[in-house]
């Protein structure tokens, strides 16, 4: 039984381990393989701050918010580990803040303590009238994603370091399934107008007082379209640009300006840091993950795709919950294989 | 007496802080702080300098809430301000846990420091061995950056700083006017109080970036304060011991107790331990007295035995010994005035 993930950021990385980890035992002749053109640290995932946190609102996506709470829960598990340094993963608290009151997100009980803002804390954002307090989790992909490549190395995973032309191509080598978490370029593999950038730029900086994540909220430009501050365990990641349908990975000086400028007058000792370095990415913006199983016909064979892709700038937040979702998916698919009795877990 | 003279000894953050305090109460006064060490090597480089109250038995309550109060309002100021980074002010959120319920479920301070209140259910899990806890957001001074700040702000305003080793307040009487006693520990020899007595403290300071909460122990022997560049992990209360020598098996047992508290410090790098001795007295004495010796009189005014609540409460302390100071200068203008008559 051999399964290709095509796509090796958070996504790919850590669907790969769930279902090894699930399948290895059970399946014997389970042989896993990573395909990506690009690796840690120059995925989508490595740009990222790392800060769990869904959208403000849900849109009534209850199933992306489970995803979400089955990561964080996941994630709680695993802080007191030994490998929590390793894997990047650390409580960080702080502020969510608005211009005029809106109502709880559908994270507010996933995260620790969460709380409106009292009006002196309110003194601290000068223009900002409303706003949450909470704990919740950072996981740094510069960590996590080396993390998780050990632990596939550690189970005789295979890397391959290419660029996947299409799902046929490794159904031509004898692959049985192909797990697709190939982010912004899934378009490239099968068309999928739904999938655009959501464009994001940050400043890394060196800001070692700053504990707390702040992140400001113009309900009228959007999301992360107005001023962050995420402060990470070597740096500080400064941010608040989303461009939907900007293909452009250059970093763009109007935009660092912005950043810049916006982030100094959130809090001005910021003015006197200094700037370790600058990134684009491409968020991989979709009305909702694709999280799917799509059959392939190749003349009487049937070839089975899992699409696990169109994150959007919640990978990190969401992706333990797609990654086990994307394994009950391979578990329905080796039962009608008659590869497997039942599928371990629960049902769902 | 047109520009007085006022030595302060001392140059902790009690010395430091009252001395910028009396130059901005008396901005005519000529102020020189004497001390024979300054920052890095004083007791508040120590210290975590995190703003948490300790009690003081024989203060009364509403006169350390005002202390605190002052001293909150100050900083909070600073941190929010651009300087913030350069006076090592940051704000700091966190958890104080108790193994069993205390008595007192909400301190004097709870509605001083930002957002305190009991921590919930699931954010207690993340502490097994302990039953109750309050969550909250406090400031952190950062020392030596701290100290360093202060020191800036005095030369600024034209004082002096000498290293000067003043083994008797009396010393002084012929070069100033006034004498302020910020020695901290220093004042048990210098002006032979008994009531003040050593707590020795005994700390590490790791390299721990990604700890960004505080997390005490009820109990106040065990704290890990991350500060802008190390995490302050302790510590020991030895009441009496006046050892500034790092204990190696204290060093061991300060590190597993934090580490169960927090196991990711396991991977802490760069350990450095520190002690200092906490000038500890039952009350903070701020005080007025005249020494007088053969019709010669030095007014002097005392600000020491601020223990473990130094940082908590030395802008609320600096404030009223500058005022004391104020009513000194009043009482010496007063007598010269006598004297002309």
């Amino acid at each position: 039984m051999r399964v290709a993930v095509i796509g090796a950021g958070v996504i790919g990385l850590s669907s790969a381990l769930c279902i090894h980890e699930q399948f290895h035992g059970l399946v014997p002749s389970l042989e896993l393989e990573v395909y990506a053109d690009h690796f840690t640290p120059h995925t989508t995932s490595d740009g990222a701050a790392g800060l769990w946190q869904p959208y403000l609102s849900d849109h009534g996506n209850l199933q992306e918010t489970l995803w979400n709470k089955e990561t964080f829960d996941y994630l709680l598990g695993h802080l007191h580990s030994p490998a929590a340094k390793e894997m990047g993963l650390f409580l960080i608290s702080g502020y969510n803040l608005f211009t005029e009151p809106v109502p709880d997100p559908s994270w507010k009980n996933i995260v620790l303590g969460f709380r409106n803002l009292t009006p002196k804390e309110l003194q601290l954002f000068p223009g900002y009238s409303y706003g949450w307090f909470n704990t919740a989790l950072m996981l740094e992909g510069r960590s996590y994603l080396p993390w998780l490549t050990n632990r596939l190395t550690q189970r005789g995973v295979k890397f391959f370091h290419k660029k996947v032309e299409s799902f046929q191509e490794l159904f031509a080598q004898g692959v049985d399934v192909v797990l697709n978490c190939s982010g912004m370029r899934a378009g490239d593999l099968q068309p999928d107008p739904e999938l655009q950038p959501g464009r994001g730029q940050v400043i890394k900086v060196l800001a070692p007082w700053v504990k707390h994540f702040i992140i400001t909220h113009d309900l009228k430009s959007g999301i992360y379209n107005s001023p962050y501050i995420i402060p990470g365990s070597e740096f500080t990641v400064l941010g608040g640009i989303y461009q939907f349908g900007n293909w452009s990975e250059e970093n763009s000086a109007k935009d660092r300006k912005s950043i810049w400028d916006s982030c100094c007058r959130l809090l001005p000792a910021l003015q006197k840091v200094k700037i370790v370095g600058e990134w684009s990415g491409l968020r991989p913006a979709r009305p909702s993950v694709r999280l799917e199983r799509e059959s392939v016909h190749l003349g009487n064979l049937q070839a089975e795709v899992i699409h696990n892709y169109g994150h959007g700038g919640f990978g990190i937040t969401i992706h333990w919950g797609c990654a086990m979702a994307a394994a009950r998916i391979f578990g329905s698919i080796l039962q009608e294989k008659k590869q497997l009795a039942t599928p371990p877990g629960p049902r769902l | 007496m047109a520009s007085p003279k006022v030595a302060v000894v001392g140059a902790g953050v009690i010395g430091l802080s009252t001395a910028l305090c009396i130059t901005e109460t008396c901005p005519s006064c000529s102020v020189t702080v004497l001390s024979d060490q300054f920052s890095p090597n004083t007791t508040s480089d120590v210290a975590a300098g995190m703003l948490i109250p300790h009690t003081y038995p024989d203060t009364p309550v509403h006169r350390q809430r005002q202390w605190f109060k002052e001293t909150f309002t100050y900083l909070f100021a600073i941190s929010n301000s651009c300087e913030a980074s350069e006076a090592g002010i940051h704000l700091v959120s966190g958890w104080q846990v108790f193994k069993s319920t205390p008595k007192e479920e909400l301190p004097f301070w709870s509605d001083i420091v930002l957002g305190f209140r009991p921590m919930s259910e699931a954010e207690l899990q993340k502490f097994p061995q302990h039953q109750f806890g309050q969550a909250f957001t406090t400031l952190k001074c950062d020392c030596p950056p701290y100290l360093l700040w202060l020191e800036k702000r005095l030369k600024a305003t034209g004082a002096q700083m000498y290293t000067r080793k003043v083994a008797d307040l009396w010393e002084l009487h012929s070069e100033y006017d006034i004498v302020v006693n910020c020695t901290g520990m220093g004042a048990h020899q210098l002006v032979g109080d008994k009531q003040l007595f050593p707590v020795r403290g005994q700390v590490l300071k790791v390299h721990a970036p990604w700890v960004k909460h505080f997390i005490r122990d009820g109990d106040g022997l065990t704290y890990i304060y991350p500060g802008i560049h190390r995490v302050t992990l302790g510590g020991t209360r030895d009441k009496g011991s006046w050892s500034l020598s790092p204990d190696p098996g204290t060093t061991r047992d300060i590190f597993d107790r934090c580490c169960s508290l927090e196991p990711s410090l396991q991977g802490a790098q760069d350990i450095e331990v520190k002690v200092g001795l906490r000038p500890s007295r039952q009350c903070v004495r701020v005080q007025r007295e005249v020494l007088s010796q053969g019709g010669v009189k030095l007014p002097v005014v005392h600000n020491y035995g601020h223990g473990a609540g130094g940082f908590s409460v030395h802008r609320g302390t600096a404030n009223e010994a500058a005022h004391l100071v104020g009513e000194c200068i009043s009482a010496l203008q007063g007598s010269s005035l006598r004297a002309k008559l």
